[in-house]
């Protein structure tokens, strides 16, 4: 029953459609014949017909309707929901950037919490274990030292220097040093790193470079290992030669890039003397320190050189080293070295990264 | 001469357009005030009531507005069936929207046709003007009954007078659907007025 309805419905529909479609005068040829043929015959069809005539002309004679007021777009329909299409193609992709970034963020600071972490574990271990605990103060010096101009490196050319701090802050051993660090200019960073490396080839070689490019050097070279103290410190003053460098290498050769500076110094394995130098490192003249370190602001420019003072200490220790002849425990403290100087690499990286992942999402 | 103006006329739209492309509403407006009967025209018979129509037409206008980069036409008469495309998708949506969440209130039954002065013609008399208002009222009436993709064809085939291809292109269907829409659409309308029987003015019973 219910079937015979929708067949009988969709019969009509079929009707419908014909005679909709030839009203509008959309049949085909062959299909308009067809159904003329079946109108003359068919009186029903017929009324069917007129009757969705006048229904079409019913509605075809609906009055034209005015609009009751004007359509203009005042500035305030347009401006609220117009922001879309012009901005579109400049924010649409460094959105989708800020996303990546902003998903990084979180991630990024976990890792920092980590590295830094293990980072104070490894330094504290290397400080409280015993057998080397007499010497851990020195090399934790020297690994702040070389930190310090990696710092500036990594953040003043970003000019990251203010914020810098801050997060340094939470590795509690680069804490006293840091603030320092970021603020200067890199060139300054980079200077510094020469007189480090100068001042270190200077140190452990006794006899003076076979070629001496500039003066200073072989001056220095020349001195006296007592001598080398005050040397240094006036070299300090003097801007460094990126020349000078090269030709008063005489045993670095090719390890002698300025990236590998402080690498250098932690692991010098192409020296000559390693055991002088790592000597140097190590040495752990805590006496000798804490003047260098009151001295240093004192000095006007040094001042500003921050970590310099510090690392001017790692060059008169070697003079004690040697004298002392504290060969021994320095072949086993290297790989701490390498782990701590590695660590806080990472950290401070890592920091610096978590920084700017934030300040992008804060945008 | 006539055509010389609709020519011009054309040229001016063109140029309208153009500026209304580079962000000038201004010039938009123009292009609003050109057209706001036959959108708002639309819109009323689409959706039945003057007020629902008034806010479709709006909507419209801002789609159209926000979207005039997209049109590429180079006739005045593709600028219209793009707007009217526009106007009819807005009402096809807000029909939708409102079979999924029916609010039908009195108020949306009654219509103001009557208020409206554009409507009366100076060759009618009252009384034959109040039988042509009843009618339309019936008929809208019965448009609102038929479900929205029918009802937004039949006005746009019999209202608008837009080709079945035209009506094909602006509702983003195959030309047989427009057909069978259409006749369906027809179809209950009849059996509609047919159901009105003596309700009607006589001139206007279906025979």
């Amino acid at each position: 029953m219910l079937r015979l309805l929708r067949r009988r419905k969709s019969e009509e529909e079929r009707r419908d459609e014909l005679l909709s479609a030839y009203l509008d005068g959309e049949l085909g040829e062959g299909e308009r014949q067809r159904l003329e043929a079946r109108l003359a015959q068919d009186p029903t069809l017929r009324a069917e017909l007129r009757a969705l005539r006048q229904t079409v002309s019913l509605v075809q004679e609906l009055p034209e309707v005015a609009a009751p007021r004007n359509f203009i777009l005042s500035k305030s329909m347009v401006e609220r929901r117009q922001p879309a299409p012009r901005p579109e193609p400049q924010v649409l992709r460094p959105s989708s950037e800020r996303v990546r970034r902003a998903w990084a963020a979180p991630l990024l600071t976990a890792a920092t919490a980590v590295v830094s972490l293990l980072f104070v574990v490894v330094l504290a271990g290397d400080l409280l274990l015993p057998g080397i605990g007499g010497l851990a103060s020195a090399p934790q010096q020297l690994e702040q030292s070389k930190e310090i101009p990696q710092i500036a490196l990594e953040a003043a050319p970003a000019g990251e220097g203010g914020e810098m701090e801050d997060e340094v802050a939470p590795s509690p051993t680069l804490a006293p040093m840091a603030p320092e660090a970021p603020r200067e200019e890199p060139e300054t960073a980079v200077e510094e790193k020469e007189d480090v490396r100068v001042e270190r080839e200077v140190a452990p070689s006794p006899t003076p470079p076979p070629t001496p490019a500039v003066e200073a050097p072989l001056e220095e070279a020349e001195m006296a290992p007592e001598e080398e103290e005050e040397a240094i410190e006036e070299m300090q003053t003097e801007p460094a030669w990126p020349g000078a460098e090269t030709p008063a290498a005489p045993m670095g050769g090719g390890a002698a890039t300025e990236e590998a500076a402080a690498l250098a110094a932690a692991t010098p394995e192409p020296m000559v003397a390693p055991t002088v130098v790592s000597e140097a490192v190590l040495t752990p003249t805590i006496p000798a320190e804490a003047p260098m370190v009151s001295e240093a602001p004192a000095e006007g420019e040094v001042g500003l050189l921050g970590p310099t003072p510090s690392e001017i200490e790692a060059a008169p220790v070697p003079i004690q080293a040697e004298e002392r002849g504290l060969e021994r425990p320095v072949r086993g403290r290297l790989p701490w070295e390498v782990l701590e100087i590695g660590l806080g690499l990472t950290a401070l990286v890592l920091t610096f990264a978590t920084i700017q992942a934030w300040r992008v999402r804060r945008r | 001469m006539a055509r010389r103006g609709a020519l011009r006329e054309e040229r001016d739209e063109q140029s309208l357009i153009a500026a209304a492309q580079r962000g000038n509403r201004d010039a938009f407006n123009e292009l609003v005030l050109s057209y706001q009967d036959q959108v708002y025209n639309l819109a009323y018979r689409i959706m039945g009531d003057p007020a629902s129509a008034s806010d479709a037409a709006q909507e419209a206008f801002i789609s159209a507005y926000q979207h005039i980069d997209g049109f590429r036409g180079k006739y005045a008469s593709s600028f219209k069936s793009w707007l009217m495309r526009i106007v009819s998708n807005a009402c096809y949506d807000e029909l939708r929207r409102r079979k999924r969440r029916p609010a039908t209130s009195i108020e949306d039954f009654e219509m103001d046709e009557e208020a409206n002065p554009a409507l009366v013609s100076e060759f009618e008399g009252p009384e034959e003007h109040a039988e042509r208002q009843e009618m339309a009222r019936v008929i809208q009436t019965g448009i609102r009954s038929l479900p929205a993709d029918q009802r937004v064809t039949l006005v746009l085939s019999d209202v608008q007078g837009f080709s079945y291809q035209e009506v094909a292109e602006m509702t983003d269907v195959p030309l047989g659907t427009v057909k069978s829409r259409l006749a369906r659409a027809r179809g209950k309308l009849r059996d509609y007025l047919r159901d009105q029987g003596e309700l009607l003015p006589i001139q206007y019973r279906l025979k």
